[in-house]
């Protein structure tokens, strides 16, 4: 399979697995949650708006699911946020677009799932800014 | 056409579909389109007529008969001859089929089957709007069935799961095109409680 095929094809196959998300049961949500968090950040930066819409949809399928307390915390203890922290670090092999992309995603999330380890990121942030680094950093 | 069934033709008719059958080079496109055409006419054969009950076993082999049948044959057909075949035309006329036997009990389900067979042989073709005009028709079957007491979405749904659709989707098809209409399948599969975590596994390898 040639280059822009094999990326075409990935590219169509997170849009499915963004799709099906509404429709998953908790272990299957897991599963790919799990496989989410092993991409590599480049591929994660790539793919971002795509990883976006499967957080997105998860919250929807929770919501049919679980009141809105328990929404959080199972949410909270699955979906690891450090790992789009990690992506936009000044280290990490994203562009500089990338970067961006995944750091507007990480602050959507951030609100959008109101969860409660999001305030350590506010945290991190300060202490890049004391040693003079960017905030992200 | 109508006039086909008065002027007594049922014999020639009978004669013609039998020597398609032994005929290894008939040119099964044009037979059915043809067949398919003159479909609605079929209600108006008198069962009593004397050639009435040998028209309708040679509208059964054509369709059935082990190996010579069209819903047998077609499994065999070189990839050319698939890409000329019309699954609607076929239906239509195994529609007629079961009207004209009398054997209405259960032909929708009958009718859902031959259906579900000719456009899984279309996916697995070598032609790409072939295989997505498939997927596009098995979709519409889905929207059109279930709320149909006659063949119900879980019937699809099992069926989808036991000819291994989205396996042959993501493990040997790989096309982006197939794969992007494949949400909608793993949808039924999953409310129907037909999607197993092996197949989120296959997806997430390609």
């Amino acid at each position: 399979m040639n280059e822009h095929k094999h990326e075409a094809v990935t590219e169509a196959t997170l849009n499915v697995i963004a799709s099906i998300a509404r429709v998953l049961n908790s272990d299957m949500i897991e599963f790919m949650i799990n496989q989410i968090h092993k991409l590599p950040l480049s591929m994660l930066g790539e793919y971002i708006k795509i990883v976006k819409s499967f957080y997105i949809n998860v919250l929807h399928n929770f919501s049919k699911l679980h009141s809105e307390v328990k929404i959080k915390q199972e949410l909270s203890s699955r979906i690891k946020l450090n790992i789009l922290w990690e992506a936009i670090q000044d280290e990490s092999e994203l562009s500089n677009k990338n970067k961006l992309a995944t750091l507007e995603v990480l602050i959507e999330l951030m609100t959008t799932f109101d969860l409660s380890n999001t305030s350590e990121f506010l945290v991190k942030a300060i202490d890049n800014l004391k040693i003079g680094s960017s905030a992200v950093k | 056409m109508e006039s086909f069934v008065e002027a007594k033709c049922l014999k020639a008719l009978t004669n013609f579909l039998k020597s398609v059958q032994s005929n290894p080079s008939a040119d099964y496109s044009m037979v059915t389109g043809f067949l398919s055409e003159i479909a609605p006419t079929f209600t108006k054969v008198e069962i009593n007529h004397e050639d009435a009950t040998e028209f309708i076993q040679a509208v059964n082999s054509f369709l059935y008969e082990e190996n010579s049948g069209i819903c047998q044959k077609i499994r065999h057909l070189p990839p050319s001859q698939v890409k000329d075949l019309n699954e609607e035309e076929i239906v239509t006329v195994v529609k007629a089929y079961y009207d004209l036997s009398g054997d209405s009990m259960g032909k929708e389900l009958y009718c859902a089957k031959v259906q579900l067979d000719l456009l899984l042989i279309f996916l697995q073709s070598p032609y790409i709007d072939k295989k997505l005009t498939a997927l596009n028709e098995i979709k519409k079957m889905f929207d059109k069935r279930t709320k149909n007491k006659d063949v119900p979405g879980k019937i699809l749904a099992k069926w989808l799961s036991e000819c291994n659709v989205i396996e042959y989707i993501y493990k040997e098809a790989k096309h982006p095109e197939l794969i992007s209409r494949s949400a909608e399948l793993i949808n039924i599969l999953a409310s129907n409680e037909r999607l197993e975590i092996g197949t989120l596994e296959l997806i997430w390898e390609t």
